[in-house]
């Protein structure tokens, strides 16, 4: 096929794409995906909640700050307080960060856009919709209040008998859709879809940080998933599973949490880190000191911060030598982290920095995170941990790390990326302002905490007495609450004025040298016009015309062919091109996809289980017509991208970016079935009312049978894909369909095994083993649909030697399932075989 | 020698913190088991098994890691003899610096196996 013809001008190539790229105004916004548009919406959705969660903050503050204080009562306390917790952790950190990694990755890649710009949009709904259930919540005086953790027993049924604990569970997990799917999407574009040439020695460092911050995603927040899932189940329908006068235990909770909860910390550190490397640099006017070594503590800090879990556990009675091994890794952690603060800090000082606003946070982040860690290391060490545990000293420690680490990094990127975001420049130096109000009023609210808490003020109590001698302190910390809330309503103003009456700013209005600056300010939907090669990572110092190149379509890509949404995807490692990838354009897909999962979430929080199976059977159709977007009924060949590359279309190509997605998104599910595993392993060993009364045993036969089907249906993937890819699309059908009834077999089996296992409300044995044989079962259904959507792409000509992609996915599935299954089916035999056993367990 | 740097490769450089990982929960988990079923009682000569078996397992850990990392900067020393490009150069060094540095940490956290009451 033939290079098609170029636009006469950069004009007309720039009104194509925007045909092509953009979204329709009015409702039609509804339907945008371009990750500009997703990105933004991200950041202002999370500001929002920053300012509901500050909101709650004041509240708080002005309720403690005297002994004796009527503001509020205990009960408004408890929800004001988690619901802080809740907002400033789950709706504003997380989401913020992705919002902007949203916005920034696919331009610093050089890149039209993500991978999967629906699974971005349908990430973007289920966060706006899971937050507004809390929030509405919250209106209506039914907000979480056990605390953000929400450990039990006090989250249990028994002690927090209303809803409120449900819509923690239940909006929660709706939300980590969201972070899951960016995740994913975030991960697969990192590594596939660069620019050509940007080998992951030139990746901007940015990159690195969020491939870092995806992995751990997508490992860490399974536990949590899980965990929520079990107390909900466990609240609902009074399955045993932490309970301790059911062989259940809270502690198991607080695993599953804290598993999540301690690299949360670095999910949310690390991107911040990513946009410090990325600033320091510009405002140093030289290179970032020692980026291998910035990349390896990256990566360090990743693996170590999920050693480090238990010691949100120290006071729980765990023996000194496991609290040991969580000491020393907490330690640990301090040493990469110490490696990019002595990299930034060389860089600064071989350069020549300038001191404006994005640098004045920049210094405000070095401080204040440094005493974070420096506090860090003392409740790393065990003897003093004890001492301050759930003390305001704790409080002050985490707040130092969290809005040190993370709040004023994202002030200095929203200063730094505001030019990008409005194409205009700031007006009065209200920034210097902004500044001075925020680090005072932080420092002063939250190092006085230090001492309350050494003092001996427990964290969340609603008041004190006057004879504790606490007044003054609270009194000055809340007055510093109240002047940095003054700062932050500064920066809105600032961003107001900036938007509405700045001057417009040129591009790269700070003479950086990553990719985002070669777009147009503000950026256009389809970023680039033309794809750039990269030879450098410093590419655009080297070649300060190469935005005028690329916006005159002189780079690759530099036409608009067949109304197709087209970029590149390229080797993971060298960078080398090897795919088109034909992206989804606007669509309401996963406005009305997640709208569904809404109504699942919703009608499990109203208890109305019937509708909850009609919105998991509606989410499941829609998410069918999102197949329809890649399907053809011929192959396309290798495609001309401009240069006399001549490349294949992604879905005729051997590992697509969707393929890759199924990989990771198979990563994070090994991680919740691992945590479910451990799950009955900690339960057999530690809990109380061990061992069960009753023991799965006349199940064997079935479950030997399942596992069977299961490593047969793995099977049957295999022989379908082997005839797709020689082009018997006739034999495919064969194989795919007795693959179906291999899965359909299980799902019997299993239900057989359900139906006959011990009661799971009666003890915590039962409870999980159900839990496990769900797992598998679910995993079976899955197996079924993709067989059955194989089914019909077979049936409409979909799939062919070269379009075998379909095939491919579902082969990653059913080994998957039959692995897990294997796994699963044989610890629950293993297990009741041993706890059958006289003595055992 | 030359090697050829492939996408599997960042299975390599990841490696050696997940047998990071691997070691911590493996600890952690024979400890907790080890308290339950009585391995502190059991003498073996001057240790109870179960610091023996923490102790062989922590030392296994270190060892397997410490090999990793020998292979990795072996890697690393035989590409330097050659000219390799940056890319191949930077993806070396990090797989050499991401073992070396688990190793270390696996050294380090297993330290307190020489002396912290095991299960009070």
């Amino acid at each position: 096929m033939n290079e098609p013809n170029r636009p006469a001008s950069p004009v007309e190539l720039h009104h194509e794409l925007t045909r092509i790229w953009g979204a329709h105004p009015g409702f039609g916004q509804l339907a945008a995906v371009n990750h500009t548009t997703l990105g933004r919406r991200f950041i202002v959705t999370a500001f929002l909640f920053f300012a509901v969660g500050g909101i709650l903050a004041m509240l708080v503050r002005a309720q403690i700050a005297t002994s004796h204080s009527a503001f509020v009562g205990p009960e408004i306390y408890n929800q004001i307080f988690t619901m802080h917790g809740t907002v400033m952790m789950f709706l504003f950190a997380i989401p913020m960060f992705e919002g902007f990694a949203i916005y920034l990755l696919p331009k610093m890649l050089g890149t039209r856009d993500l991978a999967f710009p629906r699974a971005g949009a349908y990430g973007y709904w289920c966060y706006l919709f899971g937050g507004s259930i809390l929030l509405l919540a919250l209106a209506m005086g039914a907000a979480p209040d056990a605390g953000w953790f929400m450990y039990t027993p006090l989250s249990s049924k028994p002690f927090s008998p209303g809803i409120n604990a449900d819509v923690w569970l239940i909006g929660i997990t709706f939300v980590e859709i969201s972070a899951l799917s960016a995740a994913v999407e975030v991960l697969v574009s990192i590594l596939l879809v660069r620019a050509p040439g940007m080998s992951l020695d030139r990746m901007p460092i940015f990159a690195w940080y969020m491939l870092v911050v995806a992995v751990m995603i997508l490992v860490g927040f399974p536990p949590l998933i899980l965990g929520s899932i079990l107390l909900e189940v466990e609240r609902a329908f009074g399955w045993a599973l932490f309970d301790p006068a059911r062989g259940g235990d809270s502690l198991l909770w607080q695993h599953l949490f804290w598993i999540f909860g301690h690299p949360e910390v670095y999910i949310i550190f690390l991107p911040a880190a990513g946009m410090v490397s990325t600033i320091i640099p510009v405002m140093a006017g030289r290179e970032l000191l020692g980026y291998r070594w910035v990349v390896l503590a990256a990566i360090s800090v990743g693996f170590l911060s999920f050693g480090l879990w238990v010691h949100h556990m120290f006071a729980v009675g765990i023996p000194h030598l496991a609290l040991a091994f969580f000491s020393a890794a907490s330690m640990l952690v301090a040493i990469p982290t110490g490696v990019q603060i002595f990299a930034w800090l060389g860089t600064l000082m071989s350069g020549r920095p300038r001191f404006n606003v994005p640098m004045l946070f920049l210094c405000g982040f070095f401080f204040i995170f440094v005493l974070g860690g420096l506090t860090g290391v003392m409740v790393a060490v065990v003897p003093f941990d004890l001492q301050v545990h759930d003390t305001h000293f704790v409080v002050a420690h985490l707040h130092y790390v969290l809005v040190g680490g993370f709040v004023f990094p994202i002030m200095a990127a929203a200063y730094y990326w505001l030019p990008h975001l409005t194409g205009r420049q700031p007006m009065f130096q209200l920034g210097h302002a902004v500044f001075w109000l925020v680090f005072i009023g932080f420092n002063l609210t939250f190092f006085l905490m230090h001492l309350t808490g050494l003092l001996g003020m427990p964290r969340r109590i609603w008041t004190y007495p006057e004879s504790y001698g606490w007044d003054w302190l609270n009194l000055l910390s809340s007055i510093g609450g109240f002047v940095m809330t003054i700062g932050f309503a500064l920066f809105v103003l600032d961003i107001v004025l900036q938007m509405r009456f700045g001057p417009k700013t040129g591009r790269n209005p700070w003479g950086a040298d990553t990719l985002e600056w070669a777009t147009p300010v503000p950026p256009t939907d389809y970023g680039f016009a033309s794809i750039p090669i990269v030879t450098s990572h410093r590419q655009l110092a080297e070649d300060p015309d190469l935005p005028r190149k690329l916006a005159a379509g002189e780079g690759l890509l530099g036409f608009a062919r067949r109304n197709w949404l087209e970029t590149i995807a390229v080797d993971m490692i060298t960078g080398a091109p090897r795919q088109i990838l034909l992206l989804p354009g606007r669509t309401f897909l996963p406005l009305g996809t997640a709208l569904a999962t809404g109504l699942f979430f919703v009608s499990l929080l109203l208890q109305v289980y019937p509708l909850a199976i009609a919105g998991i059977v509606l989410t499941i159709a829609v998410f069918w017509l999102w197949t329809r977007h890649p399907a053809r009924t011929a192959d396309l060949g290798p495609l001309p991208v401009g240069d006399g590359t001549m490349l294949p279309v992604h879905t005729e190509s051997g590992h697509a970016p969707s393929w890759w997605a199924v990989v990771f998104l198979l990563l994070a599910d090994a991680a919740l079935f691992g945590s479910l595993l451990f799950g009955l392993i900690f339960l057999w060993v530690v809990a109380p009312g061990w061992p069960p009364p009753e023991v799965l045993f006349n199940s064997t036969a079935f479950a030997l049978i399942a596992m069977a089907c299961l490593a047969g249906a793995a099977g049957l993937g295999r022989l379908a894909l082997r005839a797709a890819r020689r082009g018997a699309v006739g034999w495919a059908l064969v194989w795919n369909r007795f693959l179906a009834a291999a899965h359909a077999a299980t799902l019997l089996l299993l239900a057989a095994i359900l139906t006959t296992a011990p009661d799971p409300t009666a003890h915590a044995y039962a409870g999980v083993t159900a839990a496990i044989l769900v797992y598998i079962l679910v995993h079976a259904a899955v197996g079924l649909i993709l067989a059955l959507h194989v089914w019909q792409a077979c049936r409409r000509g979909h799939v062919s030697a070269a379009r075998s992609l379909d095939l491919m996915i579902g082969r990653l599935w059913h080994d998957y399932t039959a692995v897990a299954g294997v796994i699963g089916l044989g610890t629950i035999l293993g297990v009741a075989a041993a706890i059958g056993q006289p003595g055992a367990g | 020698m030359t090697l050829a740097i492939r996408p599997a490769f960042l299975l390599v450089i990841a490696l050696g913190y997940t047998l990071w990982g691997g070691a911590l929960v493996v600890l952690y988990g024979v400890l907790s088991l080890g308290c339950v079923f009585g391995w502190e009682e059991v003498m073996l000569g001057p240790l109870t098994l179960q610091r023996g078996l923490l102790l062989l397992l922590w030392l296994l850990s270190v060892l397997v890691i410490a090999l990793l990392s020998w292979q990795t900067c072996a890697w690393l020393q035989a590409a330097r003899a050659g000219r390799p490009t940056p890319l191949a150069r930077f993806t070396l060094w990090l797989a050499a610096a991401c073992s070396i540095a688990a190793a270390g940490a696996t050294l380090f956290m297993g330290l307190p196996i020489l002396g912290a009451s095991a299960c009070i």
